[in-house]
C-alpha cells in the first residue's frame, strides 16, 4: 500500500494526512506490531481528552510485553477505533489500515514538519537495528 | 496466674494458646463465634468464594475442553455458600481441638470491663478477677456518617453473607481491600458492579504501578469504577439505591455494599480508666501493654494494621509480655496481601513512600506476561517491580500484582527483612518453569540483564 500520505514518529507511530484537515488518523507502524507481537489488548484514549505529543495516548498488550502507545502529535480526542475493544488483533494484520486507533485533530499542524515520511523512518529503523 | 482473653478471634485465640504454653491459668470469652470476623465473616469465607468463582470461570473460558459437555456449566449459589460454610466449620472444629487440649477454657459470653481488675460476664452476671487481661474484640465494618446500615439495601460486608440471591447491581463505595475483592466477587458472580472513591485511585494504600494495574484490569473486565469522588446524594426506593456523586453522576443499583474502613470494639471497656485514641482504638506500646499495666490489648482493636497475620503476632507479643517477657511488636516488614481474582501483594516501601523518605531508589521490573508458566496458567496480566536503595543496594519494597503474588510475596519478605543484597539474589537460581522467575528477572532487571524481556 501506498504511505505517501503518512507521516512517522521515532516511536513508531503514524499519521494519515488527509488534505488541509487538522483532523488525522494515527496508529502504530508495522515496525511497532512486529516487535509487539499478539496484540490481545489495546487501552483507548477516551474521547475529548487532550492528548500531547511524544507521551503516552493509550496502551498496548500483546502475549509477551506491553507497551505505550506515544501520540505522534498534540490536539484532542475525537474519534477511537472502536473495532480494537473486542479484535485488537486487527493491529497486527492491517496496522496502516483497519488498525488504526484514534482521530486525533491537530493543535498545530506545523508538529507535522518534527515527523519524517516513509523512506526516512525507514532509514531511522535500519540506523536502529 | 489467671488470665483473662476477651476474643476469640486471631489475636485472642493466638494469645491463648500462648498463655497456655507459658503455664497460665487461661480464660477465652467470645461472645459470638471462635475465629473472629477472619475465620467467619473476613479472610477465610471471602477467599474460598473467590477461589470457586475463578475455578469456575478458568474452566468455562478454556477452550480445550469440548464445550458439549462445559458449556452449561453454571454456579449453584446454595451450593457455593454451602461449601464456604463447610470449610468454615472444619476450621472452628480444628480451632476448637487446639484450645481444648491446650487446655484454654473457653467462656461464651459477652463480657464487659468494669473496672482494670473486674470482667463482668452479663449473660451469668459472674464477676471474675483475673491478675491479666488481653483485650482482643476485633473491629467491625465502619458506617458512613450519614448512612446507616439496613441490612437490606445498604450493607456492610458483614451483612452480605445474609444475602440470600445473588444482586443484579451493587456499587461499592470504597475500592480499598475489601471493596475491590468483593467487586471482582459479584463481577463474577454476574452482578454489575460500580465501584466509587474519595481517594484519587483504586487500592490508594498501595504503589501506584499496583492501583494502574488494577484499575486497567477493571476495565477490561467492564467493571465501573470512579475515583476522586464522594457522595452528594443518597435515596433509597423499594428495589433499588440511586446515588449522586459530587462529579454530578447519578448511579443507581439493587443493593450498596459500604467498605469505607473498620470502627473499633470497644464497647465492652466500661471504665475510663483506659486510654481510648480518637478512632476509638485502644492505645498500646510496643509491648502491647495499654496504660494499665496488668491490662494487655492485641489485634483490631488496637487500631494498627487490621490483618489477621499481624493480630497473629500482636497476641503472641501481648501473651509473653503479659508472663514477664519483654518482647516488642516489630510493623516494619508486613507482607500485605488483596485478593483480588489478579491478586496483589506488597511488602517493605512504596516507590513514593521510598522518595519521600529521601532514599535515592532504583527500580526492577518485570511482567508476567514474558514468563512461560503464567501462559501456562492462562494468567499474564501483573508484574513484579522490585525497590532498591541504590546507595546500599539493599532490596527495601516488592510488589507484585499476578497470579499467586499471595505466595510469591514471602521471598522478597525475606530480602527486605534481612535487608538483602541485589548481587545475593541475582545470584540465585529459581526453577523453571515457575512463576517465581519473574522475581529473579526483575532482580536480573536492576542490572538490565533481564533477558526475557521484550522492549
Amino acid at each position: 500500500m501506498s504511505l505517501e500520505n503518512y507521516k512517522f514518529h521515532r516511536e513508531h507511530t503514524w499519521v494519515k494526512l488527509s488534505g488541509k484537515s487538522k483532523k488525522v488518523k494515527v496508529g502504530i507502524t508495522d515496525y511497532a506490531q512486529e516487535s509487539l507481537g499478539d496484540i490481545i489488548y489495546i487501552e483507548l484514549p477516551e474521547i475529548d481528552t487532550h492528548v500531547e505529543a511524544d507521551t503516552e495516548m493509550a496502551e498496548i498488550e500483546s502475549t509477551k510485553t506491553s507497551s505505550p502507545v506515544i501520540a505522534p502529535v498534540s490536539g484532542t480526542i475525537v474519534e477511537v477505533n472502536e473495532e480494537l475493544i473486542d479484535h485488537p488483533e486487527i493491529i497486527n494484520e492491517d496496522p496502516y489500515g483497519k488498525g488504526w486507533i484514534a482521530v486525533i485533530e491537530m493543535d498545530n499542524p506545523e508538529e507535522l514538519e518534527d515527523l519524517m515520511d516513509y523512506e526516512d523512518y525507514e532509514s531511522y529503523l535500519e540506523e536502529e537495528r | 496466674m489467671k488470665v483473662a482473653v476477651i476474643g476469640g478471634g486471631p489475636a485472642g485465640y493466638v494469645a491463648a494458646l500462648f498463655l497456655r504454653r507459658l503455664g497460665a491459668e487461661v480464660l477465652l470469652i467470645e461472645r459470638q463465634e471462635l475465629g473472629g470476623t477472619c475465620l467467619n465473616k473476613g479472610c477465610i469465607p471471602t477467599k474460598t468464594i473467590i477461589h470457586c468463582l475463578s475455578l469456575l470461570e478458568k474452566i468455562k473460558t478454556q477452550n480445550f475442553i469440548k464445550e458439549t459437555s462445559f458449556q452449561n456449566f453454571s454456579l449453584d449459589f446454595q451450593e457455593l455458600m454451602q461449601k464456604k460454610d463447610s470449610i468454615v466449620e472444619t476450621q472452628k472444629k480444628g480451632l476448637l481441638i487446639l484450645l481444648k487440649q491446650a487446655g484454654v477454657k473457653i467462656i461464651k459470653a459477652e463480657a464487659e470491663l468494669i473496672n482494670p481488675k473486674t470482667v463482668f460476664l452479663k449473660n451469668t452476671s459472674e464477676k471474675i478477677y483475673p491478675d491479666k487481661i488481653i483485650i482482643a474484640t476485633g473491629s467491625k465494618p465502619a458506617r458512613l456518617p450519614m448512612l446507616d446500615f439496613d441490612g437490606k439495601k445498604i450493607l456492610s460486608s458483614d451483612d452480605l453473607w445474609e444475602l440470600k440471591k445473588i444482586p443484579q447491581s451493587i456499587i461499592i463505595i470504597g475500592a480499598g481491600a475489601i471493596g475491590c475483592e468483593f467487586a471482582w466477587i459479584f463481577h463474577l458472580l454476574g452482578s454489575k458492579v460500580t465501584l466509587i472513591e474519595l481517594m484519587p485511585r483504586v487500592l490508594p494504600m498501595e504503589d501506584e504501578d499496583v492501583s494502574k494495574e488494577i484499575e486497567k484490569l477493571f476495565k477490561k473486565r467492564k467493571i465501573e469504577f470512579y475515583t476522586s469522588v464522594s457522595i452528594k446524594n443518597l435515596r433509597s426506593f423499594d428495589d433499588s439505591v440511586e446515588i449522586t456523586l459530587s462529579n454530578g453522576k447519578t448511579l443507581t443499583s439493587e443493593v450498596v455494599l459500604v467498605s469505607i474502613g473498620r470502627s473499633f470494639n470497644t464497647e465492652c471497656i466500661k471504665t475510663s480508666e483506659i486510654k481510648l485514641g480518637n478512632k476509638n482504638e485502644i492505645i498500646v506500646n510496643e509491648k502491647m501493654q495499654t496504660n494499665i499495666e496488668n491490662i494487655f490489648a492485641a489485634g483490631d482493636v488496637t487500631g494498627n494494621w487490621l490483618l489477621a497475620h499481624v493480630a497473629y503476632k500482636e497476641g503472641e507479643i501481648a501473651a509473653k509480655n503479659a508472663m514477664g517477657d519483654n518482647k516488642k511488636m516489630d510493623y516494619s516488614v508486613i507482607p500485605l496481601t488483596i485478593f483480588t481474582v489478579t491478586e496483589v501483594a506488597s511488602v517493605g516501601l512504596k516507590e513514593k513512600e521510598a522518595i519521600q523518605k529521601g532514599l535515592s531508589i532504583k527500580k526492577g521490573v518485570f511482567p508476567f506476561r514474558a514468563n512461560g508458566k503464567a501462559h501456562i496458567v492462562g494468567e499474564i496480566d501483573g508484574f513484579v517491580k522490585i525497590i532498591a536503595d541504590k546507595d546500599s543496594e539493599t532490596i527495601i519494597g516488592a510488589h507484585i500484582v499476578g497470579p499467586t503474588a499471595s505466595e510469591l510475596i514471602h521471598e522478597l519478605t525475606v530480602a527486605v527483612k534481612h535487608r538483602i543484597r541485589i548481587s545475593d539474589l541475582d545470584d540465585l537460581i529459581h526453577s523453571h518453569p515457575t512463576l517465581s522467575e519473574c522475581i529473579g528477572e526483575a532482580i536480573k532487571d536492576f542490572s538490565d540483564e533481564a533477558i526475557h524481556k521484550i522492549r
